[in-house]
């Protein structure tokens, strides 16, 4: 029993007539946003009828702010419309300014949108969300056809059907692979979306004219590559705005001009960034990576890879250090980021004509190219992309140096050797073979008894308490059914130090 | 009326009777190969794939300071526990059990202290069960 009734039961159905708000303010917001993208003369009949719906809605149901809000928003489309003011500067801000506003009432809640106050977003603590994805019904739909005809084959198979039923087996096997896969892919239009509002933001703090172009938004990557990508993102596009978007556009078009493009490739998303700034100079590169002890004057270069040492730790190409991007963060996070990811970054630049860098990302971290070793009667798993070749112990020769471990000497640079069996204290024959991976810290040989091939194995996380041991950054199941351990070679270097 | 959690699972471990709630038994499985996870608890035998879940095999035996069992010679309890799920080897199973609320005692004051996954002591007619906490093997 409540001591105030009324005030209850008013909450609650404020509480529900927001449920109903949301949903549609949501789709509205959703497709002001892809309209602004765009923000040509064609998008505002759409933004129009967009904030003039809403502010029926909010109206009808007593969100008075809201209202406010859509109304003042669709007063000034309609000068828009009429001829008499254009979508740009003060107007086009508004826009942006009422859908984010909105945003946040919705955020806040049912009062917000009657009152219009907000919380101090500063002291909110963030709405803990459910770990939920969205998946087109078509998809499920899918799943459950398919699971259907498991059903058929598994009755043939105990009928004792032979070789047809395996036939049918294994393509439905195949599917369902791809099916279930498919579930956890989104298309990364939302992240585009985001970064097309930091330009806007961007473009307008540092007052410097900047549009983003973006194309490829269907294409579809697992929903925690996308999530993981946000932040080195951002920070690229912070970057391509402040360093690479020059003050004065000599020669130019006035307005700076980013990139963003997308594109599926059998088993990956390419994802680039580009901009038609000034370019970077490589041995303007090299000069500072020298100042800053990164490499020394005798190293010889091409322009590659003077270019790929704004990826060095310690390096950043700032001048001065800006509000932007002077936060101590530089490229080499971002690179840190993308190989966590399983994926690599490039950069190309011409000096006047812009920089682009390209990243290549697995559709989904739950497969990886592995190479399949064994120790002893142990199998192990590591990551193909951390592998830079593989070698015969005996072909190169092997220096010991009095305070420390044996280091290969491949082709004059030295590489510090690590036994398997002796990092995993697990029992073990004579290695025969090294494999050379790099590790955070740089390369490592790591020796092994057999290279049993390279496949393609499905990650699995390793649970409490197995999740202690931080050698292993997952496990696999291999062909024969059992469980492989995918080894952390930067943890092997850890462990074995 | 029977409530579930007065129903235990009888297994037996060293020639001995051991119980376990019902409630967290997921399922009994024959033994499967076991890939043994380096630098990882004592009471760890391994990983084992179960139709796709990677899951840790417990011995409980080394919780208990008995000698290690043999994975291959045994079955694979799979239990859930606040949100973890894992599995525990023991020789064999027997049945499930009841126990009215009544007969279930704390565990007996031994010399040296009574093992920490032991949680009570049931009486099943002239018979003594000890009801184990496998959650606990966990937290060993």
């Amino acid at each position: 029993m409540s001591d105030h009734p009324e005030t209850t039961e008013i909450d609650e159905e404020l509480e529900e007539l927001l449920v109903e708000f949301r949903a549609e303010a949501e789709d509205g917001l959703a497709e002001v946003d892809e309209l602004l993208l765009a923000a040509s003369p064609d998008s505002v009949p759409g933004l129009f009828r967009v904030f003039h719906s809403l502010k029926g809605v909010a109206g009808m149901l007593g969100f008075d702010a809201a209202q406010a809000v859509c109304h003042t928003t669709e007063t000034e489309l309609a000068q828009v419309r009429d001829g008499e003011a254009k979508l740009e500067g003060e107007l086009l801000d508004g826009v942006f300014d009422a859908t984010s506003t909105l945003r946040q009432m919705l955020a806040a809640g049912a009062m917000a949108l009657v009152t219009g106050e907000l919380p101090d977003l500063e002291t909110q603590d963030a709405p803990a969300r459910p770990d939920a994805i969205r998946v087109d019904a078509e998809r499920v739909d899918t799943l459950v056809d398919l699971i259907g005809e498991l059903v058929v084959v598994e009755a043939m198979v105990s009928g004792g059907a032979g070789e047809e039923a395996l036939a049918r087996l294994s393509k439905l096997t195949r599917e369902l692979q791809r099916t279930g896969m498919a579930l956890r892919m989104v298309p990364v239009r939302s992240l585009f979306r985001r970064m097309a509002r930091l330009v806007r933001d961007l473009g307008a703090s540092t007052g410097k004219p900047v549009v983003l172009e973006t194309s490829g938004e269907h294409a579809e990557l697992d929903r925690g590559v996308v999530e993981r990508l946000a932040d080195p993102l951002l920070h690229m596009v912070r970057n391509a705005v402040d360093h690479g978007i020059e003050d004065d556009r000599a020669g130019k078009a006035p307005t700076g001009t980013l990139t963003l493009s997308a594109r599926s490739q059998p088993g990956c998303v390419v994802v680039e960034l580009s901009d038609d700034g000034k370019g970077i100079d490589p041995v303007a590169i090299r000069d500072k990576a020298i100042q800053k002890g990164i490499i020394n004057e005798n190293n010889v270069l091409t322009d590659t890879q003077c270019l790929e040492l704004v990826f060095a730790p310690g390096f950043s190409t700032a001048a001065a250090v800006t509000d932007l991007s002077g936060r101590g963060v530089g490229m080499d996070v971002v690179k840190q980021a993308v190989e966590d990811l399983r994926g690599h970054i490039r950069i190309e630049s011409t000096l006047g004509a812009g920089t682009r860098f390209r990243m290549v990302l697995p559709l989904t971290l739950s497969i990886v190219d592995g190479l399949l070793l064994r120790s002893g009667s142990d199998r192990y798993v590591l990551p193909c992309p951390t592998v830079r070749e593989t070698i015969g112990l005996g072909t190169h020769a092997i220096r010991r140096f009095a305070d420390g471990g044996p280091m290969l000497d491949l082709r004059g640079e030295l590489i510090p050797m690590l036994r398997l069996d002796g990092v995993l204290g697990r029992p073990a024959g004579d290695p025969r073979l090294a494999v050379v991976v790099d590790a955070l810290e740089g390369p490592v040989a790591i020796e092994v008894e057999e290279v049993l091939g390279q496949q393609q194995v499905v990650v699995k996380p390793l649970v409490d308490p197995l999740a202690d041991a931080r050698l292993f950054s997952g496990a696999a199941v291999l062909g024969d059914g059992r469980v492989g351990l995918i080894l952390n070679a930067d943890a092997l270097v850890g462990a074995a130090a | 009326m029977q409530s579930l959690e007065s129903r235990y699972l009888r297994f037996e471990l060293a020639g001995q009777d051991w119980a376990v709630d019902i409630a967290q038994v997921l399922e009994i499985v024959p033994p499967l190969p076991v890939t043994p996870v380096p630098r990882s608890g004592e009471i760890v035998v391994g990983a084992f794939n179960l139709r796709g879940r990677v899951l840790p095999l417990l011995d409980p035996r080394r919780a208990l300071g008995l000698e290690a069992g043999d994975p291959q010679d045994g079955v694979f309890v799979v239990l859930t526990r606040e949100g973890s799920t894992y599995a525990v080897l023991v020789d064999c199973v027997h049945d499930v059990v009841c126990l009215p609320e009544e007969s279930l005692s704390p565990p007996p004051d031994l010399p040296g202290g009574a093992p920490e996954v032991l949680d009570k002591v049931g009486r099943d007619e002239e018979r003594l069960l000890f009801i184990v906490d496998l959650g606990r093997l966990l937290a060993a």
